[in-house]
């Protein structure tokens, strides 16, 4: 990859995020350390965003690759491709961010395969490097590159889990949704809000994740809250904002749509 | 002069031959009396000394003694009466007889000549069945005739003296209840409906007093309340008259109940219109079975709360033509006692039954409260939510308030949210502040008990380990302080849910429009304060202010000063968006003391209690005791506020409060139920009437009873209060023969 490409993927602009406890100080103390971070929490709580925080505040191209079944070490690490008469090398997204001293996001890495997840080991532990089988190569990590996973435990099954040799070589932070005073702060600075509405979100959001396990795997994430947020910036009623962000998403049972839809109608 | 010397002697000897010292007792007498009387009364005077002497010698001699200087007062004109009346009682009753000669001249000082004339000619025909009942209508003359007086009408006086008439010839005594009834059967009409009433309940004599003087009493009523159906209701008495009198005076006694209950939650105009169509209705039931008209009149305010008044009247009609002979099947069907009856009042809106959103509303509250919680079923809607136990959240088994499935399941939705605020703000939280108002409550009582009794010392010694004790307490513990905790449990049920709907509406923008929905809904339903008895009207006020957000006016105008003061309590302590469990606990203490406050520390305190239905077969007395209700209820305009809160002072530890106007109101039940014991729930089931081939809805009511293990109290209580039972359960167990097993004999 070029310098030119690796550019693109610098985060120029500050993302907004609000650090809820010591995780940024975490994060920074990992990095300096060399160390391996994997982000556990559920989904849409900002683990995506506070990366690419992180990735600003260290200033660091941020190379983001999101995890799924088919995905194969080839993909990651790169592969030889024809280009008219000739056959070239391309490095993939980790080849990329290890060649170029980034930070390495694979996001949601328990849906990765398992024999994919096993290409990484070499690079989180002491040895820092990546070695590159198809080439014959092996590639040293610079001191500025960096490995994040995330996954979300509520995920979890025996079919689909992270081994323990691969979760022990990271450090973990954990996440959650935000306590409600600083949700309704983001939801409102995201979705462009005032803070009364922003509050209710946050109460219906409460209020639908003591559902998780009656049906719900998850709850109301922050991202849905941003949502409903944005669509009543732009002037949709605020019950039907709520309604098409907070409950269709979440699940399909009718009688815990309807329990959700009153939960809605009790707050707003 | 001499006609009097040879009345005086042969009176004298008359006497004489009975008693010597009344016949002395009369001559020394009869000089005064010559001043006084005509020779025809001396000789009735002397004749009415001469019959008492018969039974009592002192009392004749006395009597003559006494002298006839009263009489001076009396026209000449009415003497004659006088002693015609004296001489019929004098034949049933001596004592009463003198009783009216004594009291008659300061009675007849005040009527004129013509309306005395007429009452002592129906004292009169009064007396010749029952002495005690012609001095009873007597004595209420005074009051009667001022009361007519103020009609400044003849037509209304003659019809009143007509009416009382007509009762002394036909029924005896019961014109006295019939005369003194009067002033509250014409009260406030105007002269031509009191004529009217007169005129009317004259005519229904031929049915007998008994049924005549309930006309008199629920007419008045209804001529105050709907004039305009009082042709169309006297109608309709003549039709359910053909049916019997035990038909027609339940008929009639039932009349005012439905019309204040029709007038609840619409306008005038809405409610005579309703009451119209009802009559027809009933008077077309009437022309074929008076018992079944009953039951559906008495039905129709309850069913025109859910229906409306067309599917009221096509279910009346489907009764009608159902074709069913049997009486009991029908009355059941009117009563709306069966589930076919009621599925057949409310086709097209049937209600919303907890079963069917059971599961969501279970849902609902864990959602707001994060805890697992049990939805069961309660037996009827109540006004507030019951206090639980914080795992359980007690729903009415079916909601039919609106006629509207989506407006029921908001009422559910309210009392849902209820009871999940019940966890949600801490209503079952223990220790903490709890035991700051465990230590303040038990305090408070200690000084007064110090105060008043000069309790002994182990009673001190047990206050303060009480306090040094108190930790980790729940609401319960500290309710256990006050000395009439029934009391203090009723008081903080009610605060309680107040405080509740204030901190939803506070934490729940969206759910005010429920809560403002249930409580309009709750506020069109209040009865008027006036008609309460005194032992509902605290609750009522208390409800009012916490509950309904205000006092309506009605009890702001007759119970100002009470209503200011517990409107202060409930923003003094519940008015703040964060108030917990225990500032309900404080405030209760401060409602109970204010109730404490205001009664008196002497034994002339009067239980007020709640009138019950009375037995329809027994008129005449029902009808008198219904008049001295009346008396005794009479229209009060401004009440003392001793009387109101004597009804929370009962001293008895049995029974529950819930039976003041509980969670459970059983107000449309004929029989008292089995009060609830604390933490017990009463659940309703339908049971297979196996002759109607109907369920009756409702019909068994079991309660669920915690019993320690060992504890015989509840078995012993059980046979007590069925041993009249027991014996008949017992024989048909006994009856009861295995079908597959025959007695083998060797």
């Amino acid at each position: 990859m070029v310098e030119s490409a690796i550019q693109d993927y610098r985060v120029t602009a500050e993302p907004y995020y609000l650090p809820v406890a010591r995780e940024v100080e975490l994060f920074e103390a990992a990095h300096s350390a060399r160390l391996p971070v994997i982000l556990k929490g559920p989904t849409g709580c900002g683990k995506t965003r506070f990366v690419e925080h992180m990735a600003w505040r260290l200033e660091r191209p941020l190379i983001t690759v999101a995890c799924h079944e088919d995905l194969s070490s080839t993909d990651l690490v790169g592969r030889f491709l024809l280009e008219g008469e000739e056959t070239i090398w391309h490095d993939g997204p980790l080849t990329s961010a290890v060649r170029n001293g980034a930070i390495c996001y694979l996001d949601e890495v328990v849906e990765a395969r398992k024999d994919t997840v096993v290409i990484i080991h070499p690079l989180t532990d002491h040895r820092r490097r990546l070695p590159i089988e198809k080439r014959g190569t092996i590639l040293e990590a610079p001191a500025d590159f960096m490995l994040v996973v995330s996954y979300n435990p509520g995920y979890q099954s025996i079919l689909k889990d992270l081994k323990q040799s691969t979760r022990q070589r990271f450090v973990a932070i954990e996440f959650d949704y935000p306590p409600p005073e600083m949700e309704a702060e983001i939801v409102s600075r995201e979705g462009g809000v005032d803070e009364g509405t922003a509050r209710d979100l946050v109460l219906i959001g409460q209020k639908v994740r003591n559902l998780r396990g009656h049906g719900l795997e998850e709850g109301v994430s922050t991202r849905l809250l941003i949502y409903a947020a944005q669509l009543i910036a732009l002037g949709i009623p605020p019950v039907d904002a709520a309604e098409v962000a907070m409950c269709s998403p979440i699940t399909d049972d009718r009688e815990l749509q309807r329990s959700i839809r009153e939960i809605i109608t009790t707050v707003i | 002069m001499e006609t009097y010397r040879t009345q005086i002697l042969e009176s004298s000897t008359a006497i004489a031959s009975i008693s010597l010292r009344t016949a002395l007792e009369f001559l020394r007498a009869a000089p005064a009396a010559v001043q006084v009387l005509q020779p025809a009364e001396l000789r009735a005077w002397a004749d009415m000394g001469r019959r008492l002497a018969m039974s009592d010698y002192e009392s004749a001699a006395s009597f003559f003694a006494a002298g006839v200087e009263p009489l001076r007062d009396v026209t000449e004109e009415l003497r004659p009466a006088l002693f015609a009346l004296c001489a019929r009682q004098i034949v049933l009753s001596t004592s009463v007889a003198r009783e009216t000669f004594e009291s008659l001249p300061g009675i007849l000082k005040e009527i004129d000549v013509e309306t005395s004339r007429a009452i002592l000619d129906i004292a009169t025909e009064i007396a010749r069945r029952s002495a005690k009942h012609s001095t009873e209508f007597i004595n209420s003359s005074v009051a009667v005739s001022r009361f007519l007086r103020e009609f400044e009408s003849a037509p209304v006086t003659e019809a009143a003296l007509a009416l009382a008439t007509a009762f002394a010839t036909r029924a005896g005594g019961i014109a006295a209840d019939a005369w003194s009834s009067l002033p509250a059967s014409l009260n406030t009409l105007n002269a031509a409906d009191a004529t009217r009433l007169l005129t009317r309940t004259n005519d229904f004599l031929e049915r007998g007093g008994g049924a005549a003087l309930q006309v008199l009493l629920s007419g008045g009523e209804i001529l105050r309340r709907a004039p305009e159906i009082f042709d169309d209701w006297i109608d309709l008495l003549w039709v359910v008259a053909a049916h019997g009198n035990a038909s027609l005076i339940a008929f009639v006694r039932s009349s005012p109940r439905f019309l204040r209950l029709l007038n609840e939650g619409s306008s005038r105009s809405d409610a005579v219109e309703l009451s119209r169509r009802v009559l027809a209705l009933t008077k077309e039931i009437a022309a074929v079975d008076g018992e079944a008209a009953l039951a559906c009149f008495r039905s129709s305010s309850r069913a025109l709360r859910s229906v409306s008044i067309e599917q009221f009247e096509a279910w009346a009609r489907r009764g009608l033509s159902s074709g069913r002979t049997d009486t009991r099947a029908r009355r059941s069907y009117f009563s709306l006692e069966t589930r076919g009856s009621y599925e057949a009042l409310h086709s097209g809106s049937a209600g919303l039954a907890l079963d069917s959103i059971q599961h969501l509303l279970r849902l609902y509250v864990e959602a707001l409260t994060g805890r697992e919680v049990d939805v069961a079923p309660l037996a009827a809607v109540p006004d507030e939510a019951r206090i639980g136990d914080g795992r359980t959240i007690h729903l009415p088994s079916l909601v039919n308030e609106f006629g509207d499935e989506e407006l029921d399941f908001r009422l559910y939705k309210v009392l849902a949210a209820h009871g999940a605020g019940q966890i949600e703000f801490g209503t079952y939280e223990r220790g903490g502040i709890l035991d700051a108002a465990h230590a303040a409550i038990s305090q408070s009582f200690d000084v007064d008990v110090r105060d008043a009794f000069a309790a002994p010392d182990e009673m001190l010694v047990e206050q303060a380990q009480k306090h040094s004790d108190a930790k980790n307490t729940d609401y319960r513990e500290v309710l256990r302080l006050f000395p009439l905790a029934q009391l203090a449990r009723r008081i903080f049920g009610t605060l309680e849910n107040g405080r509740i709907d204030r901190r939803l509406r506070h934490a729940y923008r969206g759910l005010r429009r429920d809560l403002d929905l249930i409580r309009d809904h709750l506020s069109r339903r209040r009865p008027q304060i006036i008609e309460l008895p005194a032992l509902l009207v605290p609750f009522e006020l208390l409800f009012q202010v916490t509950i309904l957000g205000g006092a309506r006016d009605d009890a702001r105008q007759y119970y100002g000063q009470i209503v200011s003061e517990l409107e202060t309590i409930v923003s003094d302590y519940l008015g703040n968006a964060e108030a917990t469990v225990a500032d309900t606990l404080i405030a209760t203490g401060r409602v109970y003391d204010l109730f404490q406050s205001v009664v008196p520390a002497d034994d002339s305190i009067q239980q007020v209690e709640v009138p019950e239905e009375q037995s329809e077969e027994n008129d005449e007395s029902a009808a008198t005791d219904r008049l001295k209700q009346q008396h005794a209820q009479s229209m009060p305009q401004r009440r003392d506020a001793r009387e109101l809160f004597n009804a929370w002072n009962d001293p008895s530890p049995d029974g529950e409060p819930d039976e003041l106007a509980g969670a459970e109101a059983w107000s449309e039940s004929e029989s008292p139920e089995q009060v609830l014991a604390e933490g017990e729930v009463a659940y309703n089931y339908d049971e297979w009437d196996r002759e109607l081939t109907d369920h009756r809805l409702g019909w068994c009511r079991v309660i669920e009873k915690r019993v320690k293990q060992g504890d015989r109290a509840f078995v012993d209580d059980t046979k007590e209060r069925h041993k009249g039972v027991i014996s008949s359960i017992r024989y048909q167990f006994q009856l009861m023969k295995p079908e597959n097993l025959t007695r083998v004999t060797n």
